[in-house]
This record gives structure tokens, C-alpha cells and sequence, in this order.
């Protein structure tokens, strides 16, 4: 309750921050309002061990949904689920990250919450198929996926990836629903609209990254200006810092700003090379901080390619 | 009359001192103080650093410590059915 309201209380403060752009009527229409009431009303269950193996392939599609197990669960839910749905309806969505100066002190609570609620959308949306309620069905379907693509709105790679994550088990389930054959046109086109909102990458992964390469100078200035930097690394980061390190020097920045810069490329060209290069050649506490290029270019074929399959079926 | 006062008092002390430990010890948690955007960064980037590991597993880690512990630890079979949501592997 106090981890909810403090995400609450969090992003009411941003808000309320003055400099901000918007205007009063504005604040209502942040998409985040409503995830984040929509978390105050998540529920939890206990399962068992086989319940959770069940659940598993349940959402991979390779078991039937169980509603004697996980009705309750959803039943639960539904009004969480429901608040979720007001909240896609919206443009926009700011969790106030950026309200925070993006300090690695920032509670981010929200990320955990939004892979949960995502998941609890699928089973929601396997629950209403079961009962033979599609048109209920498509529309949770299409409203998860515009949840997805607020869940990294103004944040780094975590939420990026889990977005990825939430958007391929999604495209998976609406590929389950075309292979059945039963869509009618107009649920087709609620489908088809979500789908067009996404793009061609789903996730904005330039965005995210410049968001995480905003994080580490941020976290490096807060390292720099702690008394003890090295345990000041160990609180912020739950890890050492590297035996070598004896402060935050000027060449850990410029280190950063090289890697930065060719990571902003590698996403515009696929060309993973000039990072790899920044990495070997950064400072030590700059190079533990850089999320794998490789994986994260990966991820966003992944996506793309799941993405683009979709339209082409959507079009037939 | 004085040690049943005692007693008491002493039954009394002990329950405070619990109860009030047990709520500062939830209230950390759920204030999710291990869950912080420089922990989240950290993670990611040093489990991706192996070759065996993934951003998934980071993501998972982390995902252990989002979620408020229960005051009581639930019997091993079970399993808390948001933070089951929340794993990778579903």
C-alpha cells in the first residue's frame, strides 16, 4: 500500500512541478493517472508451483486456459484491468521520471507493476475467448497493446524490454485468433489499428537509450559528489566498484559521451562495431554500466520482424 | 497484584516492540527501496555483460525485489500469482 502511494504520490508531485508544460486541463489526460490507480487495484493470489508451470503455458499458447484455476484471479482483477483499459485511450503517457533528474535514487516500481498488469491482460483476454466473448477478447487484446507502447514512455532500456516482451505475447495470441479464422471484420480492423499505433519497432529504442545514457551521467555526477564515491557505487548499483576506481575523473564522461554516441549510431545503422570500440576503450566503472549492444539490437529485430509479420496477416 | 501488573506490562512491551518491527520492516519493502533506476541499470548491464546470462534474467532478479514481502513466508508450494505474472519464462 505505501509502495503504491508513493509511485502515486510521485508522479502527483512531478506534475505538480512548476516549469512543467502543461497546463491543469492537461493533467487528467496523462495515460499513467490511470495505470497507476490501475496498480492500487491489482490483487494477489497464492499459487501453487504447478498452477504457476500451468500459467506458463497457459500464455505461451501451449495450454488450454484453465478457468476452475485462474478464474478467481482475473475475476479479481478485472477492475484493475478495466481502469488499464480508460487508460490507453489516451495519448500521452509520463510516469515522471524526468521530474526526478533521473538519479539512480529514483523509486521505479512501476516497471515490475506494468509487466505484471500486461500479463494479467492476456490471461484476461484468454478468459473471455474461453467463454466465446471475442469481441470482448479483441478489445483487451488491442488495449494491451497500447499499454505496451506507453510502458517505456519517457524511461530507459528495462521498460523498453519489458514492453518487447508484453508486445510478442500479444502479436502471439492475435496470431492464435487469425489462425482461428472466426475474426469478424471489424474485430480484424480494432487489431489492425492497434497494431498501425505500434509502427515498425513497436518500442522507440533510441529514445530509451538516451534515456539510460542520461541515467549514467546522472549517476555519475551523483557518485562524484558523494564523500565516499566507492560506497556511494555499492548502495546505488547493489554491486563493487572496480578495484581500480579512486573517483569519478573527466575521462569516465568523455567515456560515456564516445559510447553514447556510437550507441545512438549503432541503432540508426545496425552497426554494433563503433560501441564494441568505446566499450574497450572507456574507463572501468563506465564500461560495467552499458547494457549489451548486441542483445539489444537483437531484441529490436525481434520485435520488428514479429510486427511486421502481423501487418502483412492483418492485410490479407 | 504487582507481577500480574508486570507480566502484563511485559506481554504488552513485547507485542508493541513486534508489531511495530514487523510494520518498519514491511514498510521498507513496500516503499520497493531495492527497486531503483540506478539498480535497474546496473542489473541489466552487468547481467547482459555474460554470455549465459540475458536481459531476461535481470529483469527477473529484479522483479523479486519489486513485489513487498508477505509478513509471514507462505509455504513453499505456493507462490504469490502477481510476482509469477511478472517472471520471464511466462
Amino acid at each position: 500500500m505505501i509502495a503504491h502511494f508513493s509511485i502515486f504520490s510521485l508522479l502527483m508531485l512531478g506534475l505538480a512541478m512548476p516549469g512543467r508544460a502543461q497546463s491543469p486541463a492537461d493533467l487528467g489526460n496523462n495515460a499513467a493517472l490511470q495505470y497507476l490507480s490501475a496498480f492500487l487495484q491489482l490483487e494477489d493470489a497464492n499459487l501453487q508451483d504447478a498452477d504457476v508451470k500451468e500459467l506458463s503455458g497457459i500464455i505461451a499458447g501451449t495450454a488450454p486456459y484453465d478457468e476452475g484455476k485462474f478464474g478467481q484471479l482475473v475475476e479479481k482483477n478485472t477492475l484493475a484491468i478495466e481502469t488499464m483499459i480508460v487508460g490507453t485511450r489516451y495519448e500521452s503517457c509520463d510516469w515522471g521520471l524526468a521530474q526526478r533528474g533521473l538519479g539512480p535514487e529514483t523509486p521505479v516500481t512501476y516497471f515490475w507493476r506494468s509487466r505484471a498488469l500486461g500479463r494479467l491482460d492476456l490471461l484476461y483476454v484468454l478468459r473471455a475467448l474461453s467463454k466465446g466473448e471475442q469481441d470482448q477478447a479483441v478489445r483487451a487484446l488491442a488495449a494491451g497493446m497500447r499499454f505496451a507502447r506507453h510502458v517505456p514512455s519517457g524511461g530507459p532500456l528495462v521498460p523498453a524490454l519489458i514492453a518487447k516482451s508484453l508486445l510478442q505475447q500479444q502479436l502471439s495470441i492475435a496470431n492464435r485468433l487469425l489462425d482461428s479464422g472466426k475474426l469478424t471484420a471489424s474485430q480484424k480492423d480494432t487489431l489492425k489499428s492497434a497494431v498501425a499505433m505500434l509502427g515498425n519497432e513497436g518500442v522507440d529504442w533510441g529514445a530509451a537509450v538516451h534515456i539510460e545514457m542520461r541515467g549514467l551521467k546522472v549517476g555519475l555526477d551523483e557518485v562524484r559528489a558523494a564523500r565516499d564515491q566507492r560506497q556511494y557505487v555499492k548502495e546505488m548499483t547493489g554491486e563493487e566498484a572496480p578495484t581500480n576506481f579512486h573517483g569519478v575523473s573527466p575521462e569516465d564522461y568523455s567515456s560515456l559521451e564516445r559510447i553514447a554516441a556510437a550507441y545512438a549510431g549503432a541503432l540508426k545503422d545496425g552497426n554494433a562495431v563503433p560501441v564494441h570500440h568505446a566499450i574497450e576503450n572507456a574507463t572501468a566503472l563506465v564500461r560495467i554500466e552499458i547494457p549489451n549492444v548486441d542483445r539489444v539490437l537483437a531484441a529490436r529485430q525481434d520485435l520488428r520482424q514479429a510486427l511486421e509479420e502481423m501487418r502483412k496477416r492483418l492485410e490479407r | 497484584m504487582a507481577a500480574v501488573l508486570v507480566i502484563v506490562l511485559s506481554g504488552a512491551l513485547v507485542w508493541y516492540t513486534r508489531d511495530h518491527a514487523e510494520l518498519a520492516a514491511r514498510s521498507s519493502d513496500e516503499t520497493g527501496r531495492g527497486v531503483t533506476l540506478g539498480r535497474a541499470e546496473a542489473a541489466l548491464a552487468q547481467d547482459s555483460a555474460f554470455q549465459n546470462s540475458s536481459f531476461d534474467d535481470a529483469l527477473d532478479r529484479l522483479d523479486r525485489a519489486a513485489w513487498p514481502q508477505p509478513k509471514s513466508k507462505p509455504a513453499e508450494h505456493f507462490q504469490s500469482a502477481l510476482q509469477a505474472l511478472g517472471k520471464e519464462e511466462l
